[in-house]
């Protein structure tokens, strides 16, 4: 299944994903492990919007302005 | 004498990605199983590191920056002086930014993605990308 990801890196570091419609909340959690051999183990402070991630992580990591 | 200390709220979990990361920060760092710490005077330090920075790069004053294995994760040992004046808060923020980014391109690549756009701003960066992901 083809998914369309956005993934989110702030300037101190932290990471967020988020998968854009279809079976989301299914697909976030085979990404987040994914990405968590990389990046850390999840008790991480700086990995923890990842981990927590929820529709209110969501909404806050969209409201960030990216300025292209 | 500055002592050392370990910043564990940074932690790094892959080796070339973090050696990768010092280098795009204009740094060339060291690798090795037990690497020794050096201070600002040449005194060799207690500390021991598996990634190393040498201070003659970081500033005239500064100590060798580590990074230590734990089992998980490569954590930065940083001189307090280094960590008020050179390795600030920003700087590792800067360094963790890198990292998260690099490591999140390799994802996506051996993940097959297709990455769509790449949006850098003032807040950090967003990438969009397609994925192929099994359920």
């Amino acid at each position: 299944m083809k998914m369309a990801v956005q993934i989110i890196i702030t300037k101190d570091g932290q990471v967020s994903a988020d998968v854009i419609g279809g079976r989301g909340d299914l697909c976030i959690t085979h990404i987040l492990a994914g990405l968590e051999e990389l990046l850390g183990p999840a008790d991480n402070t700086k990995l923890k919007p990842e981990y927590q991630f929820d529709t209110e992580v969501t909404a806050i990591l969209r409201s960030q302005e990216v300025k292209a | 004498m500055s002592a050392y200390k370990e910043f564990r709220n940074i932690q790094f979990a892959n080796a070339e990605l973090l050696m990768r990361a010092l280098k795009e920060l204009g740094l060339k760092p060291e690798i090795g199983p037990s690497l020794i710490l050096y201070g600002y005077q040449g005194d060799a330090r207690q500390q021991r590191a598996q990634i190393v920075v040498r201070r003659q790069q970081i500033g005239t004053s500064s100590n060798d920056l580590g990074f230590a294995w734990n089992g998980q994760a490569f954590i930065p040992i940083i001189s307090e002086y280094d960590a008020r004046n050179t390795l600030t808060e920003e700087w590792r923020q800067s360094l963790l930014a890198m990292y998260s980014k690099l490591a999140v391109l390799r994802f996506l690549e051996a993940k097959g993605a297709s990455i769509r756009q790449i949006q850098a701003g003032e807040a950090g960066i967003a990438i969009y990308a397609t994925v192929e992901v099994k359920l």
